[in-house]
Formats: C-alpha cells, sequence, structure tokens
C-alpha cells in the first residue's frame, strides 16, 4: 500500500483532457521549498559520477547498441564511473579499453532479454546519506524489471519497490518540482481506481517533490523526456516541432538529395549494417526495414501538427513562472497505440529527432550538456546552437538514428546513479 | 524481443560492422563480433566483402563436418587489448580477424579445422600519413619516429600472427607458424605470391590485375589471428624490406660501397677487394694496401701518413721517413735538406749549410739536443751529399 495521501482538495483546479492542455500543480504544505527527505535525483544535478547503460546483442534483440555505448563511454568524463548491463557477454568484445576500473559489466542470465532503456524500469531517490533505487511496481517490457534489482547487488544501493507504476522517461525533474506526463498519472488512476489528483499527491509523496503533470492525454510524445528539460533556476527546454519542421521543410528544398541520404541510411542501417537487409523472428517471419522513402515529408506534416501542442504545454508553464526556451524538434519514432493507456511500440519508423532527451551537469562555474545527434546535420548544428546559446557547453554524442526510430534517443540510454 | 536466427542455406548473415575508426587513442571500444553461424558442412567461406575489403574473409574447412558454432569478427581497427603484447616493430596492418569455434556435440573435435584468412590491404594505409597515425595511436612510437616506420612499410614483409592464450588468461602474439605434418614447430619462411595451398603456416600476398591487394595465411583451429607487418626483424628502427642489414643492428644503414649490404654484415664495407679483417682501411677502397708508416692504416684512410705526430692535412712533409724528428710543418732534417736534391745543391757546403740550419732549428725548440745537432751536422759534412 502507499503511503497516506494528503488531501489537497480546493488547492488547485484540475481538469485533465483530450482539449485542454493543462499543467496540474500540486504544492500541498508539506513539500513547499526544498524537499528535506529522500527525493528523486534532479536532472539539473552537479555533476555525473556513476551511470548505468545497458547493450543488446544480434542474438538476443534488433536494435544493436554497441557503438552508440562506446560513444557515451567515450563522451563522459573520464572519472564517470560505467556499469554495462549485457545479458551475453560473449557476444561481445572489447576492442579497447583504456579504464580497466571505470567500466564494469553487470550481467544478467542469458535467457531474460533486456532493451537498451535503463532510464524507464527503476527511479534514483537520494537524500545526503543515501541512494535507493525505486522500481516500478510493474514493468512489462523484456525483463528490464530485473535491472534495478541487478544494479542493486552490485552497488550497494537499497532497492525498493514502489506501490505505483511509472517508467522514468515520462518523468523529469530538477531541484525542487517533478513534472510527470499525464499518461502515467491515469494509468495509475485506472489501476487503483483513484481519483487523478490523488496518484498525483502519491507521487509527490513518493518522490519527495513537488509534482507538476504534464497534459494533455494522451500524451504527444510518449515521454516527456522527449519534448522537455528542465535546466535549473527555474528554466525549462520545450521541444519546437514548428521551427524542426522549418528546418528540415528548408532542408528538404535546398538539398534534397541529404534527406533522401538521411532516410536511406536509416533503412540500411536499421539492423546494423547495409548488408543486413532481413532477419528471421522468431515466428519465422522475415522482418524487414521500415520503408522511409518521403517519411521526412510525413514527419514534417506531422511536427507541423503537433506544434501547437507542445506551444500550449510552453505556454502553460510560462504561467507557473517558468522560463521557456525552445528547442528544435522533428516528430518521430513508432506509432503508438492505446488513447490514455500508456503507448504500446508498434513497429520503428522514421527517426524522433528530439535534442531534448540529454544529460546536464552543472557545477558553479560552467553547465555542460550532452546531446544526442542524428546525422542529420542542419537540424542537429541548429539545435546545438540552442544549447551553446543558453550558455551550455556541449557534447554532442552521435549514432542516436536508429536508437531514434524507437523513439529513444541519450536520456534513455543512461541511468544517472549518482 | 525477436530471436535472431540465422541460416548458411540462406543469405541471411548477421553483420554487424564497428565502422567508426578510433578517433582517439585512448577510446572505449566496445564491438560486437560480426558472423554468428551454424556450421555443419565440409566447408564454407565467408567474404566481408559489404565492408569494402575485397577478398577479406576466410574459409574454413571442416571435414568430419561436426556441428559447430562459429562466430567471428573483423576488426577494422586496433584489435589488441591494451594488455597485450606483441613482437616490437611488427604493425597491425589491416585489423584483426577473429574466429572463435565451438563444437555443438561434444564428440565433435576442432583438430582438424583449418582456416585460409584473407585479408585486404587498403591502399590508403600504404599512405604514410595513415601509416603514421596508426603507429602513433599503438603509443608505441612518437611522431618522428613513426614517419620513418611509415616511410618504410611494404606489403611485402606482411606476416600473420596469432594470439596464444597463457594459464592466467591472458596471452601474447606469436608469429603463426606451425606446420602441418609434424607437431614441431618450424620457421616458415615467407613465399609471397603463392596461392594457399593447405599447408599450415604458409602466407604470403597477392596484388591481383586489379591493383587490390590482399594477405593470405593458413592457419588451425580457432584463435585470434592479426595480419601486419612484421618489419623490423633486428629492432634497429629500419624496415626488413629497406633494412641492408636485416639481423643485424645498423640504425644508419651505412653502406660504404653501395653494394646493397650495410656495412654491419658486409664482409667487405669498401668493395676493393680486401675483407675488413684484413684491410688497413676498411672503409675506404684501397686495393693497394699502402701504408707508408706501416702503422696498419692504410695510407688513404691514416690522418698521419708518416706517423710523425703531425697530421697529413697540415704535414708539408708527409712522407717522413718513420721515427724522424719533425718540426711544427712535420718536416725533418731530411726533408728539409734531401741529399738527392732533384735541383741540385750549388754545391757541398750548401748541403751542410741547410742541414746546420734546419737542426738549428729543431734544437731552439727543444726537438734536438745540441749534441744530436752536431752529430747531424758532421754526419752532413762527411756526405757526398752537394758534390758534383
Amino acid at each position: 500500500m502507499w503511503p497516506p495521501i494528503v488531501s489537497c482538495r480546493g488547492r488547485g483546479a484540475f481538469l485533465l483532457s483530450s482539449l485542454l492542455i493543462c499543467i496540474f500543480f500540486f504544492g500541498c504544505a508539506l513539500h513547499k521549498g526544498q524537499p528535506t527527505t529522500l527525493a528523486i535525483r534532479s536532472d539539473t544535478s552537479k555533476s555525473i559520477s556513476t551511470v548505468l547503460l545497458s547493450t543488446n546483442s544480434a542474438r538476443r534483440a534488433l536494435l544493436r547498441n554497441a557503438e552508440v555505448t562506446s560513444g557515451i563511454v567515450n563522451a563522459l568524463p573520464e572519472n564517470v564511473k560505467i556499469y554495462i548491463m549485457v545479458n551475453d557477454k560473449d557476444a561481445f568484445v572489447i576492442g579497447n579499453n583504456p579504464w580497466p576500473d571505470r567500466i564494469e559489466f553487470v550481467e544478467i542470465e542469458f535467457e531474460k532479454s533486456i532493451t537498451m532503456w535503463p532510464q524507464d524500469p527503476f527511479l534514483v531517490l537520494k537524500d545526503e546519506n543515501q541512494t535507493v533505487l525505486l522500481a516500478s511496481m510493474n514493468f512489462e517490457r523484456a525483463s528490464d524489471e530485473l535491472m534495478a534489482q541487478k544494479i542493486a547487488e552490485v552497488t550497494g544501493y537499497k532497492l525498493r519497490k514502489s506501490d505505483l507504476l511509472f517508467e522514468g522517461g515520462n518523468i523529469v525533474s530538477d531541484d525542487t518540482s517533478v513534472f510527470i506526463g499525464a499518461n502515467t498519472i491515469r494509468q495509475n488512476a485506472r489501476h487503483y481506481q483513484m481519483s487523478d489528483v490523488e496518484i498525483a499527491l502519491a507521487f509527490e509523496e513518493e518522490l519527495g517533490k513537488r509534482v507538476l503533470v504534464v497534459g494533455p492525454l494522451p500524451q504527444p510524445v510518449a515521454h516527456i523526456d522527449m519534448m522537455m528539460t528542465p535546466i535549473g533556476e527555474n528554466r525549462l527546454v520545450v521541444a519546437d516541432a514548428a521551427a524542426g519542421a522549418s528546418i528540415v521543410e528548408k532542408l528538404l528544398e535546398s538539398e534534397p538529395q541529404v534527406v533522401k541520404d538521411f532516410e536511406k541510411h536509416c533503412e540500411e542501417y536499421f539492423y546494423g549494417h547495409p548488408a543486413i537487409t532481413e532477419v528471421l523472428g522468431r515466428d519465422g517471419t522475415m522482418l524487414r526495414p521500415p520503408d522511409l522513402n518521403g517519411a521526412a515529408q510525413k514527419m514534417i506534416s506531422k511536427s507541423k501538427e503537433l506544434a501547437p501542442l507542445l506551444d500550449k504545454i510552453a505556454e502553460s508553464l510560462e504561467t507557473y513562472g517558468y522560463e521557456i526556451h525552445r528547442m528544435p524538434f522533428l516528430h518521430g519514432g513508432p506509432t503508438s497505440e492505446g488513447g490514455e493507456n500508456m503507448p504500446q511500440v508498434s513497429s520503428p519508423s522514421f527517426p524522433m529527432l528530439t535534442y531534448n532527451n540529454v544529460l546536464q551537469e552543472h557545477s558553479q562555474s560552467s553547465q555542460r550538456v550532452y546531446v544526442p545527434t542524428y546525422g542529420l546535420s542542419a537540424l542537429d548544428r541548429a539545435a546545438i546552437n540552442v544549447w551553446e546559446d543558453l550558455g551550455f557547453e556541449t557534447e554532442p554524442i552521435s549514432g542516436f538514428e536508429i536508437s531514434a526510430m524507437y523513439g529513444g534517443a541519450l536520456r534513455c540510454a543512461v541511468k544517472v546513479l549518482h | 524481443m525477436n530471436k535472431i536466427r540465422t541460416q548458411i542455406s540462406t543469405l541471411v548473415f548477421i553483420l554487424c560492422l564497428l565502422l567508426s575508426p578510433l578517433s582517439r587513442a585512448s577510446a572505449f571500444d566496445l564491438i560486437e563480433l560480426d558472423l554468428e553461424i551454424t556450421l555443419n558442412q565440409p566447408q564454407f567461406s565467408f567474404s566481408f566483402d559489404q565492408l569494402n575489403q575485397p577478398k577479406t574473409g576466410f574459409t574454413l574447412f571442416n571435414p568430419e563436418e561436426a556441428s559447430l558454432q562459429l562466430a567471428s569478427a573483423f576488426l577494422p581497427s586496433l584489435g589488441l587489448l591494451p594488455e597485450e603484447d606483441i613482437q616490437q616493430g611488427f604493425v597491425l596492418y589491416d585489423g584483426t580477424l577473429y574466429l572463435e569455434v565451438a563444437a555443438n556435440d561434444s564428440q565433435s573435435g576442432r583438430a582438424t579445422l583449418r582456416t585460409t584468412y584473407r585479408m585486404s590491404v587498403d591502399g590508403r594505409q600504404l599512405e604514410r600519413a595513415f601509416l603514421r597515425n596508426l603507429f602513433v595511436r599503438q603509443g608505441r612510437y612518437d611522431d618522428a619516429r613513426a614517419r620513418v616506420r611509415a616511410r618504410a612499410a611494404r606489403l611485402a614483409d606482411a606476416r600473420v600472427m596469432r594470439f596464444v592464450e597463457d594459464e592466467n588468461g591472458g596471452g601474447r602474439w606469436v608469429r603463426a607458424v606451425r606446420a602441418l605434418s609434424t607437431d614441431a614447430r618450424a620457421n616458415i619462411r615467407f613465399m609471397p605470391r603463392m596461392e594457399p595451398d593447405g599447408v599450415l603456416g604458409h602466407y604470403g600476398y597477392n596484388v591481383d590485375v586489379d591493383g587490390n591487394a590482399f594477405v593470405w595465411a593458413v592457419v588451425d583451429k580457432n584463435s585470434r589471428y592479426a595480419v601486419g607487418l612484421n618489419v623490423d626483424d633486428d629492432n634497429d628502427g629500419v624496415f626488413n624490406r629497406d633494412d641492408n642489414c636485416r639481423n643485424s643492428s645498423n640504425p644508419d644503414q651505412m653502406d660504404t660501397d653501395v653494394d646493397g649490404l650495410g656495412n654491419e654484415c658486409d664482409s667487405d664495407d669498401d668493395g676493393d677487394g680486401v675483407e675488413d679483417e684484413l684491410d688497413n682501411c676498411p672503409l675506404i677502397e684501397n686495393a693497394a694496401q699502402d701504408d707508408v708508416d706501416g702503422d696498419g692504416a692504410g695510407d688513404v684512410c691514416d690522418l698521419d701518413d708518416d706517423n710523425d705526430g703531425v697530421l697529413d692535412n697540415v704535414d708539408a712533409c708527409p712522407v717522413t721517413f718513420t721515427g724522424s724528428v719533425v718540426d711544427a710543418q712535420g718536416c725533418s732534417v731530411d726533408d728539409r735538406c734531401p741529399c738527392d736534391n732533384s735541383s741540385g745543391w750549388k754545391n757541398h757546403g750548401s748541403y751542410v749549410r741547410c742541414v746546420a740550419k734546419a737542426s738549428e732549428a729543431l734544437l731552439e725548440v727543444g726537438l734536438l739536443t745540441t749534441a744530436e745537432k752536431d752529430a747531424l751536422v758532421s754526419q752532413a759534412a762527411q756526405s757526398k751529399c752537394g758534390h758534383r
């Protein structure tokens, strides 16, 4: 059972519907100001010291990410400790490892499948004295639910199972607030036959910070960390689909071959190499990469449709006192099914080109952001410029175009533990 | 998640190439094995043509038709692990071919497995700048030394190395030289331009009509193999191909007689027909072996031919009689006053006066005593020199 819920009736208006965008603020008295108890780790913390990645092999999964793993390891500072979770270590060889003490492999049984998204199955709570891994009550994506347990065994961090259902990618936070996608609230509300308000309050109690629920329902982007990023000091970066569409549209007019080459590249490298044009599925069917010819134009149109929603979200957040900055974004990723339920991945398609799905470090003298890039230079460059204009040192990490076809990027692939 | 299965009978191979060469010498590189298949045929060939590497691949011979699980990888960049060491001078030329075979049936063996590896050579890698950068990245040489090695690198020096594991889980790279017909190890010589003939340990290189270059090797069982240039047998910093003494260290490559054989290993450095051990000037041609002063140093290389203590370059009298006292110009009394004066003495008195003057000069600088000077003058007076 979850902890007692503090009633906050009358403290805030609550409307969640598919028509109205609402940012719901639960500012219960118990949690005003800086959290003093165990609280979810902030995305705007000072520095990253320990992270978890996970790596697939072709013997287990369609999406390969050994190269992306290498890229992340090499981009992060050398003093960052890295755990790499694998379930098929024999499928890899380490070509070079200049930091044998820094990188540690955590093996999961071969029979268990894992994805490359350790962001989602659990959250990291911290106070001055301890780190606690908070696992979702249930997590039914491959065997990812084992991730928290395995990493807790290796690190010695405490592990606790929450009474709530969540995915880490649909939750972002800064030092004072935690932003949760509306899908997560509604999913729990349905599970427990309770109101959205009560669920939001439960999250507040669980995560130790005031909660802002980001709608609408269903979410236009499956995880909010693909479309919004707190950057501290009451600032938020929100995806701008109109800007992204405009950049790619201009590119399509001025250099159509560049876009065509990008589409072709994503198709050819879908299974890791152009020579692999099909693979045999478990059920005996032959699987082929999605046809992306002309997909960029479709994504431009979809992005233009999405743009007003994202603009509304940005406006709503502004009314809560946040300083909003916009980031180019091009819609893509797998098609989602289900309305208010958690989106079910159907099939990958044109990559979701998001530059919000980042890692950050904030020190007294500087701010650094690790940004995923995809190989569409005009858009990559525009996004890097925005981050730099915000005063960040930027560290681009390339190779995310295939994972973005499945709807995931950098933050999805890295769980910051400390 | 879907499980991936591969079948030999179809053309569905799972290939994944880590195409990103290491951009930094100290970069983490996690590589997924490229090819995994189940083999139960007597022979299987695979080519990495898709990697733009014509003739890079392997053929596996499995005469027992055992059921084998195969995994292979082609590592286009550095294939060595940090803790591994190789013979100094060996350079990974094109990457590493990794082959691992596991028997599905415990009765199956690997003893009869033979593999022919073919590894193409990217022409770009013969470029000096590319090789120099490769050597620097390997961390073995500084930039200056790397340039020297890069200039000397040649395809014909290709070798095949095999990684041999030790009891402690480590290992080292050795030459793949095991012979087929005997368990004894033998140094099998490098044989260029021969096609693979199934004999273990043979290796060579070919350049086909299209200009594609590749090296090949017939090796055994499963292991990690690297094809590279073992180019400096004597570790003197000069590749074999350009080393005029391959088995003797001679960094300066001195070859006095320019006969292609460096002095260090040439028995007649100056090519004058006299063996160095007997040559009184081994580095300068002097077939006649002239040695005026008989000091063992031939005149052509003796800096003081007459051994009078005054070097030839300032010796006004370079062929002074041995043992004579000479002045600062290297001239003795006899040099100054030769009895056989080709221009002739005016008379005997002129001769004696010359001797007196010359010996007086030597007396004044302390090279002669008064008695010695008197003796010389007296000798001159009693001689017939200058008489007509």
